[in-house]
């Protein structure tokens, strides 16, 4: 096992956070959150390699990769949904509800 | 894997799978009245009288399969317990009530909100019974995704603006969980957090990943249950929700997340070997819940952004009986989740009514109008007192269950017990002011004109019948708990 990919799929997660951390635009936080899940994906499979005669990280890697895919569709018909009634799409511009 | 992969192993799993199978059909069948039907009142009609079937159906069969001992399906994805059937059926009688409430006219859609409804509920039996990461993480973003299409199809502006945060904070959530379950393999190499090699693993090479690890998953499950410090979307989500969706929020997905926390919890601590102190954190978590969620509720107007702070208040008494990691605390979880389960749907189904038929938003608007229906203004009442945890009403007997569970458990140190039971008595003296801000200005505050009487109908008749179950439990609350210390805990 190298540890590059290790790194590098730590890099990815930082990346991803950093992202939905400083970025104000809903389109670019899903980017990043697409980051975080690819870090995860790389993690499973590089870590399946301790167990040549399993596949379960693998499978753990195929079915992350359905789940980003959903969550993609659904947050950007979201968002579409926003933009029609906003005229935007960076979450802090957007205030209807609030304690008053 | 132990098991060999075979498909009858496979096909014999499905005849212990009948109410999710059913709840699968309902979806469909939902799905093909959409197409077929376009007239948006015959819609409803066909929409709401199969997605009652479908949820009956399911909590017989529920009834009927209830599992005597614990059964493993499909290689160890899912697990039958009786601790998973009760909560499973808490889920489909908190769907059921959901469709009590809904209303015609608050409903843009029938048939893809009744759709999401099921797909929520079906997300929550498959995450209640999950035992593998994978199971775990696709049931719980069917519960997930549906909420925030629910949430987006809400009223208007403000539905799309929640949707649009509920989801960001929400996936974000997800995938740092996601990341976390992929460093739990790299510690355990296994996903199957119920199996003795999870276990083992994680006590002989214990490394800061796993801690990490379990840190992010936790941190998942306690959005979900909108406990401190994750409950940031929980008010936003409530206000602009329907009065029925918001019921369903703080109910469904909450009782689901607690069932699944308390199995990954006991996991995690190793059955009290973990070195890290589970106890402790889980009871400062609900502490800062309970305390968070109340003080935030003190200075609400809306009525039901009240009522999402006080479910994250309710979030961390629920979170409190996880603390003792005994079965006295789990059977206390069980009665009170029953219990919150009732008072909540007590509270919102007259919340709902006053904001269907008179347009009852805020928390002054309630101002003298009990005498437009005294019966649901009692319920109100009881509903609230009950939240609170004050007799003559089930809560208080939950709220006794609870703390004596937690006075006799012996999993954090005496003096920490005693915080955690000073500070949650004090919290429900503060709770006294906010729950009693609806019932004050029911009852005492004057208005100029008189109120218009509410309607009588199918959703007063369940309020009034929810509120005689509150009383019910306090009197009598051997029915419930004869029947929950039937069921055993099994990991």
């Amino acid at each position: 096992m190298s540890p590059v990919l290790l790194y590098l799929s730590f890099l990815l997660f930082a990346l991803g956070v950093s992202v939905v951390l400083t970025k104000r635009n809903a389109i670019v936080v899903l980017l990043g959150i697409e980051l975080i899940l690819s870090a995860a994906i790389l993690n499973a499979i590089h870590f399946n390699q301790q167990f040549p005669d399993r596949m379960d990280g693998q499978l753990f890697a195929l079915f992350i990769i359905v789940i980003a895919v959903c969550e993609a569709v659904v947050g950007m018909s979201i968002i579409i949904r926003v933009y029609r009634y906003y005229q935007t799409a960076v979450p802090d511009q957007i205030n209807e509800l609030n304690e008053r | 894997m132990q098991e060999a992969y075979s498909i009858s192993e496979v096909k014999g799993g499905l005849a212990y799978l009948l109410p999710e199978l059913t709840l699968t059909a309902g979806i469909l069948l939902i799905i093909i009245a959409g197409i077929i039907w376009h007239n948006k009142s015959r819609l409803w009609e066909i929409s709401i009288t199969l997605f009652v079937i479908t949820v009956l159906m399911a909590g017989f069969l529920t009834v009927y399969a209830w599992p005597q001992n614990s059964i493993r399906l499909f290689f160890g994805f899912i697990q039958q317990t009786d601790f998973a059937a009760y909560f499973k059926l808490l889920v489909l009688t908190g769907c059921a009530l959901t469709a009590g409430m809904s209303r015609k006219k608050s409903v843009e859609h029938p048939a893809e909100y009744f759709t999401l409804v099921l797909s929520v509920a079906l997300g929550s039996t498959l995450f209640i019974t999950s035992n593998h990461a994978l199971m775990f993480l696709l049931s719980l973003e069917l519960i997930s995704l549906p909420s925030y299409m629910l949430t987006a199809l809400g009223r208007g502006k403000g539905g799309a603006e929640a949707g649009l945060k509920y989801f960001l904070f929400g996936s974000t959530v997800t995938a740092v969980m996601i990341f976390g379950w992929s460093l739990l393999y790299s510690a355990t190499g296994t996903f199957d957090f119920t199996s003795s090699a999870f276990i083992d693993q994680l006590t002989q090479n214990a490394e800061p990943t796993a801690y990490l690890a379990s840190a992010l998953i936790i941190a998942g499950l306690l959005f979900k249950v909108s406990a401190v410090p994750f409950h940031l979307w929980a008010p936003d989500t409530y206000q602009a929700a329907s009065a029925a969706i918001a019921a369903f929020f703080s109910t469904v997905p909450k009782l689901a997340g607690l069932a699944v926390l308390a199995k990954i919890l006991l996991a995690f601590h190793l059955f009290g070997q973990s070195p890290v102190p589970f106890a402790a954190i889980v009871g400062v978590l609900s502490m800062a819940s309970i305390t968070l969620g109340n003080v935030g509720a003190l200075r609400q107007k809306h009525a039901k952004r009240l009522m999402a702070y006080s479910s994250i208040a309710q979030a961390g008494f629920l979170l409190l009986a996880l603390v003792p990691f005994d079965q006295s605390g789990l059977y206390a979880l069980q009665f009170y989740s029953a219990v919150y389960l009732v008072m909540n749907f007590a509270t919102f189904y007259v919340i709902g009514q006053f904001e269907h038929h008179q347009n009852v938003q805020t928390v002054e608007d309630f101002s003298g109008r009990a005498g437009a229906s005294w019966a649901l203004a009692l319920v109100i009442t009881t509903g609230l007192i009950a939240l609170i945890g004050l007799p003559p009403t089930g809560g208080f007997m939950a709220k006794l269950f609870l703390f004596s569970s937690l006075w006799s458990s012996t999993s954090v140190s005496p003096t920490l017990r005693l915080v955690f039971l000073i500070l949650g008595l004090l919290n429900t003296v503060v709770a006294l002011f906010y729950y009693l801000k609806i019932p004050y200005y029911l009852f005492v505050k004057d208005r100029q004109d008189k109120p218009k009487s509410l309607p009588w109908e199918l959703q007063g008749v369940l309020s009034v019948l929810l509120a005689l179950a509150l009383l019910v439990a306090f009197v009598l609350p051997g029915l419930l708990m004869g029947w929950i210390n039937k069921t055993t805990f099994v990991l």
